[in-house]
């Protein structure tokens, strides 16, 4: 493959897999034919409109699957969302501007704990509607405002949080396959023996349970260790991304983001360095990118499970076959 | 402007058979007299569009040096769309024609250049 022809194929990263499915091998050979002789990179212009006219493809989807994924895409973003705005509402909480929600909050804990398995015992497909995305943003906020500082209950509020992400993020083509519904199962298991983990050794290392009272989340910022964790949660959010538009990318992703989540639980642990008051932002990147990390390894061992794309033609034969 | 007369020049360009993404290019610069010049990823979105009315289908596929090529024909649909097409925009360019010539003429109850373009 030439640096053209491969840099061609990153750009249509831009564009849904099942359109790719259909279109990519065309659309490639067009933009080869239309290359200069000598021609090493793609012009500005044409970089500029393939990634627009994918984002296009994506937004206006044909079939369900594609508006499956698109939606997808924008549950991440609005799942991203919902974080920030649960970390704002702690940092107010933590300057009296908020000092009773306990019951919002209580709901927001348990609700998703029945709403989750219930929704995919029944429909495995709700992943595809709005109610997984719902589910997964109430997980998210009752992680944040719960009113408990018990170590199992926000364990299990962990797992179910990485569930629903992983749930939410599971690109739509896969959902109906047993085996892939194994692994996502599975990657909530290792997910919660993570949280678990994570939230045993913070308190060893700090020998303190999390005192939500005296949380003050922006008071020290910008504190360079702030920024630290803020640029891990930066990563996470990217890798998330990455991994609903490109699975492939997955690997790359779980690469990066399983050695930030160590830093990130590493500088936490360090009472000197970084203090208490800060857990829920370490929290929260934790989080996205413990979800991050088994969206990325489900996906990847999904991937072998995934039967090839239908064969349309004797040429698409051809193709794959060269 | 350009993205709107690429419709048309795409249909144009399939009245005379069938024809691949490239040669699609290649002909609606010639045209359109190089004023349309589509980048690749905006034509597949006009074919792309054109399908899902019905107006193209696909004809066949070739591998040309191990290249994957997809011939697109204009359906039925899309060659009465395409003459409705030429018809009002005959209409619309005749008019224009007219007009640009006396640029300055008041209006005129009763003018032919005033006429209402049939739908």
């Amino acid at each position: 493959m030439s640096p053209l022809e491969r840099a061609y194929r990153m750009l249509m990263v831009a564009y849904p897999r099942s359109y790719l499915d259909r279109r990519e091998e065309e659309i490639v050979a067009t933009l080869l034919e239309t290359a200069s002789p000598g021609q090493t990179r793609p012009t500005v212009r044409d970089a500029v409109d393939l990634v627009r006219s994918g984002v296009v493809v994506r937004a206006n989807g044909q079939g369900r699957e594609a508006r499956c994924a698109g939606r997808s895409w924008a549950a991440a973003m609005a799942t991203f969302v919902v974080a920030m705005v649960a970390t704002l509402v702690v940092a107010m909480r933590s300057r009296g501007f908020w000092s009773d929600v306990s019951a919002a909050s209580i709901v927001a804990l348990w609700a998703p704990l029945i709403l989750i398995p219930v929704a995919y015992v029944v429909r495995p497909a709700i992943i595809c509607n709005s109610a997984g995305r719902v589910i997964a943003a109430m997980g998210m906020v009752g992680v944040v405002v719960g009113p408990d500082s018990s170590m199992v209950q926000r364990s299990v509020m962990g797992s179910l949080v990485v569930l629903a992400g992983v749930i939410t993020l599971a690109p739509a083509k896969q959902v109906q396959k047993r085996t892939y519904t194994a692994t996502r199962w599975a990657a909530m298991v290792i997910g919660a023996i993570a949280g678990a983990g994570l939230a045993v050794r913070r308190t060893a290392a700090t020998g303190t349970v999390y005192d939500r009272g005296a949380t003050n989340v922006w008071g020290a910022l910008p504190h360079p260790p702030s920024l630290v964790v803020s640029a891990l949660l930066a990563i996470a959010f990217v890798g998330l991304i990455l991994c609903m538009i490109k699975p492939a990318a997955a690997i790359a992703v779980g690469l990066v983001a399983v050695p930030s989540t160590i830093i990130g639980v590493q500088m936490s642990s360090d009472a000197t360095f970084f203090t208490l008051q800060r857990t829920t932002l370490v929290e929260l990147t934790t989080g996205c990118l413990v979800a991050a990390s088994l969206v990325a390894i489900g996906t990847t061992v999904s991937l072998r499970e995934m039967p090839i794309p239908p064969a349309g033609s004797e040429a698409r034969a051809t193709l794959t076959g060269r | 402007m350009s993205i709107d007369l690429l419709r048309p020049a795409l249909l144009a360009s399939l009245a005379s058979g069938p024809q691949h993404g490239y040669g699609l290019l290649r002909d609606v610069e010639t045209l359109t007299g190089g004023r349309v010049s589509p980048r690749v990823g905006s034509l597949y979105r006009v074919l792309d569009s054109l399908e899902r009315d019905g107006l193209i289908v696909d004809d066949h596929e070739e591998v040309v040096d191990g290249r994957l090529r997809r011939y697109y024909r204009l359906s039925p649909q899309g060659r009465t769309e395409l003459a409705d097409l030429v018809d009002t925009m005959s209409r619309v360019s005749s008019l224009a024609r007219k007009r640009l010539r006396v640029p300055t003429r008041e209006p005129d109850v009763g003018d032919p250049g005033h006429a209402v373009i049939p739908a």
